[in-house]
């Protein structure tokens, strides 16, 4: 049986991972409280993939949902666009590193102005098997 | 396996055979580096940046806002 992923989930304004290192780069972070339409925003995914799931592709996905568990749709020239975000993370080896220790990658989302009216909405993590959320209110 | 020597790095879980046979017959796209360990996605919504941005107000107010 696969040990399981871990992973945090942090809202910020900005945030840029850097490829190599899988470490973020924040600005602004830590906010459960907004304004309304939102500013821009960024979804941190923080995770740590067990040594025995490395060189493996594992799916990641953020994706934003209103206060009814319903995911949101923004009207644009193309249509309805659900605000997601989705990608596959697979950690490799490092030379020397112990056996069995957890090893770092990073997911990040950055999300322009958003026209959402005031309530509450959550962002969803979908990692492996994993799902974990971070709420935050728009006023 | 009979050839390899100290400086061939393998993990143990590797199909080893298969690598080693594909490498010297060329084949491609047997393996692949590993994805970055960070990955950046900026979201793009066609068409929506001036948009909200008329929407938003342009008042001022003495009190810090959130966010």
């Amino acid at each position: 049986m696969a040990s399981p992923v871990e992973a945090h989930l942090v809202l910020c304004d900005a945030a840029v991972s850097d490829p190599s290192s899988g470490k973020v780069h924040m600005l602004g972070a830590g906010w459960s409280l907004t304004s309304s339409p939102t500013p821009p925003q960024a979804v941190v995914v923080l995770m740590k993939i067990p040594w025995d799931r490395s060189n493996t592709p594992l799916p990641v996905q953020v994706q934003l949902y209103d206060g009814d568990g319903k995911p949101v749709e923004i009207s644009t020239q193309d249509g309805l666009v659900a605000i997601t975000g989705q990608g596959t993370v697979e950690a490799g080896r490092p030379a020397g590193v112990p056996a069995g220790v957890m090893l770092d990658a990073s997911f990040v989302l950055n999300v322009g102005p958003l026209p959402l009216p005031p309530g509450r909405y959550e962002w969803r993590l979908t990692f492996a098997e994993l799902e974990q959320c971070a709420p935050f209110t728009a006023r | 396996m009979a050839d390899m020597d100290v400086d061939d790095f393998f993990e143990e879980d590797e199909p080893i055979e298969k690598i080693r046979h594909a490498f010297d017959h060329g084949e491609r796209g047997v393996t692949a580096p590993p994805t970055p360990r960070g990955q950046t996605q900026y979201l793009r919504l066609p068409g929506y940046a001036l948009r909200v941005a008329e929407n938003l107000s342009e008042s001022t107010a003495n009190k810090l806002l959130p966010h």
